[in-house]
């Protein structure tokens, strides 16, 4: 998959979440642990878990989620999974 | 005579608008359409909404009988760093709503324990711990699962797994089984269709940080929302049903009412019953095969048969001045879908009580009490409730009367309400309290989302479906706030 591609995947899941939660694109930090930091309520974490597996068509296995603690991990899920493919 | 432009704002109708011209309708008065409305008035659009009933608030109202005071429905979800607590601080209503919490917010009556909910948390757990000492240590990992587990890993662990089945991986004894199955039996869903993602939201957000209410009732945050929108500019109509939505070339362009009278817009929010938005005010002929079928196939929510009594005693003191009781008379899982349920001897099922002038004086004359009892029940048929609803309220009452012991002599006033009573006063299908049942096969926010295949019609509500199966008040507090924000997304652009 080329970088070009990647960059967007990666706007595009962060412009999503900047979305859903109402935070400002700026102030999400993708090192940072997101659902614990910003203290985001049951409706929207979930809708955006949800939103992201639809669009994106992935399956998070449960051995996958101890690596996910950021949104940096979950882009690199992302790739890795699209790549597979 | 030339009719009178108004502008509301002239940023977004340049041109003004004609009298009955509107930025948007939104057809009903619920939680989710005064929040919706309360977002785009202050947006500076220009708002109607159309409400069939003489009040705001759908499910979120109250009535009063004699100077008895009582909420007809709905369970409020105000715990801090909620959805609600966001809106109430947006809309700048907290001057109006006076929240309070009781302590402990729930008590469970099962045949031989009383569990508490208490709130702190760990204490309600440790009490539990005490009464089942060989399950102490399962009972830590279970809450400490459900409390302590990010939301995103909910979901990937447990968003498809059926609660009974994961209850037996964590407990043997049946009797706390049967208790951790008590505690989400209000979503209305047997534990065997439930999914332990909705179970786990449920315990973290309804039952264990619970107990929170507005003085005066509930009638008090539908009102306030009321009062909200009419300030920011926002008209109300009530008394009037939308008979049609309008539609042109699949695109929505306002309302008729049941008078004829013609209203255009240029986007509509349904706080209405879904089904009917789509079958009847929509009509099946602007829609796709395809949608008609999984409309008609969902399945909605449970109804409830409620009685609201108003009783000559002062019971303060009494039961821990308890807001919440929820009473769950055998070991065996009440199934409120289950066919004959109600004609058993005696009488079968859950009973939720509300004994709302506990904590609030004003909601009952002095030194008496404001009561109401429910019991979860489908609508069954349309001729049942004439000739059982006297037998079956009747059946209710003695069952409280274990409970709180001599209630049924002290009864001087008493309201029944059916799930026909529900639809009538909400429209909802089949007096559905809660938008759909939330089955495992129901939690999906594709099966039902606020986007519709109708070109600037949306919905907003408990109708709208919600990956968590999360439902009620916060459902449609939540679906009204976004979809104020779809639209004014849509404007900006």
């Amino acid at each position: 998959m080329e970088d070009k591609e990647f960059k967007v995947i990666k706007q595009e899941i962060k412009s999503l979440i900047s979305t859903i939660s109402e935070i400002p694109q700026e102030q999400i930090d993708e090192t940072k642990d997101f659902f614990k930091d910003l203290g985001i309520d049951s409706m929207k974490a979930l809708e955006i878990i949800a939103s992201i597996e639809k669009k994106y068509k992935i399956i998070i296995p449960e051995e996958e989620i101890p690596k996910i603690t950021n949104l940096n991990a979950v882009y690199n899920f992302i790739e890795e999974h699209i790549k597979n493919k | 005579m030339q009719e009178k432009t108004i502008y509301i704002n002239k940023k977004i109708n340049p041109k003004g608008l004609k009298k009955d011209q509107y930025d948007v309708i939104i057809i009903g008065a619920g939680i989710g359409g005064l929040v919706c409305g309360c977002y785009l008035a202050k947006a500076g659009l220009k708002v109607l909404i159309v409400e069939q009933h003489n009040k705001p608030g759908g499910y979120c109202t109250s009535f009063e009988r004699d100077g008895f005071i009582f909420d007809a429905g709905a369970i409020e979800n105000l715990r801090e760093g909620s959805i609600f607590r966001q809106i109430i601080n947006d809309l700048d209503i907290e001057e109006k709503i006076k929240i309070y919490r009781t302590d402990p917010s729930i008590i469970l009556i099962m045949p031989d324990y009383k569990i508490k909910i208490k709130n702190n948390t760990w204490e309600t757990i440790a009490d539990l711990q005490d009464k089942f000492p060989h399950e102490s240590k399962q009972i830590y990992n279970f809450f400490d699962f459900i409390f302590n587990t990010k939301f995103p890993i909910l979901y990937i662990k447990i968003k498809n797994k059926i609660f009974s089945q994961f209850i037996e991986e964590y407990f043997s004894d049946k009797k706390l089984k049967a208790i951790i199955k008590a505690l989400v039996a209000q979503i209305g869903v047997p534990s065997t269709k439930l999914s332990t993602l909705t179970a786990a939201i449920h315990l973290r957000e309804f039952v264990f940080d619970s107990g929170y209410y507005t003085r005066g009732g509930l009638q008090t945050f539908s009102n306030a929302l009321a009062e909200k929108f009419k300030e920011y500019g926002g008209n109300l109509l009530f008394s009037n049903l939308v008979n049609k939505i309008k539609i042109i070339k699949y695109e929505a362009k306002g309302v008729v009412l049941n008078n004829k009278i013609n209203i255009s817009s240029k986007y509509i929010v349904s706080n209405a019953d879904a089904t009917q938005t789509f079958l009847s005010l929509v009509g099946e002929n602007k829609l796709k095969k395809d949608f008609v079928i999984k409309l008609k196939n969902a399945i909605p929510s449970i109804s409830v048969i409620a009685v609201y009594l108003g009783i000559d005693k002062n019971l303060k003191n009494e039961l821990d001045n308890c807001y919440e009781l929820i009473y769950v008379p055998t070991y065996e899982e009440d199934n409120p879908w289950e066919e004959g349920r109600l004609e058993k001897t005696p009488l079968a099922g859950n009973l939720y009580c509300y004994l709302t002038s506990l904590k609030d004086s004003n909601l009952a004359p002095k030194d008496k009490e404001s009561i109401s009892v429910g019991l979860f029940t489908p609508l069954i048929r349309e001729d049942y409730w004439d000739s059982n609803k006297e037998k079956i309220s009747q059946n209710m009452i003695n069952r409280i009367e274990e409970v709180i012991p001599g209630i049924s002599k002290k009864i001087i006033k008493k309201e029944i309400a059916t799930p026909l009573t529900f639809r009538k006063y909400t429209l909802n299908r089949d007096g559905a309290i809660r938008g759909w049942a939330a089955f495992l096969s129901q939690i999906d926010q594709d099966m039902m989302p606020q986007k519709t295949p109708i070109k600037n019609l949306f919905l907003a509500g408990h109708w709208v479906s919600l990956t968590s199966g999360e439902y009620g008040l916060p459902t449609a507090a939540y679906t009204g706030f976004k979809a104020a924000k779809i639209i004014l997304n849509r404007i900006e652009k």
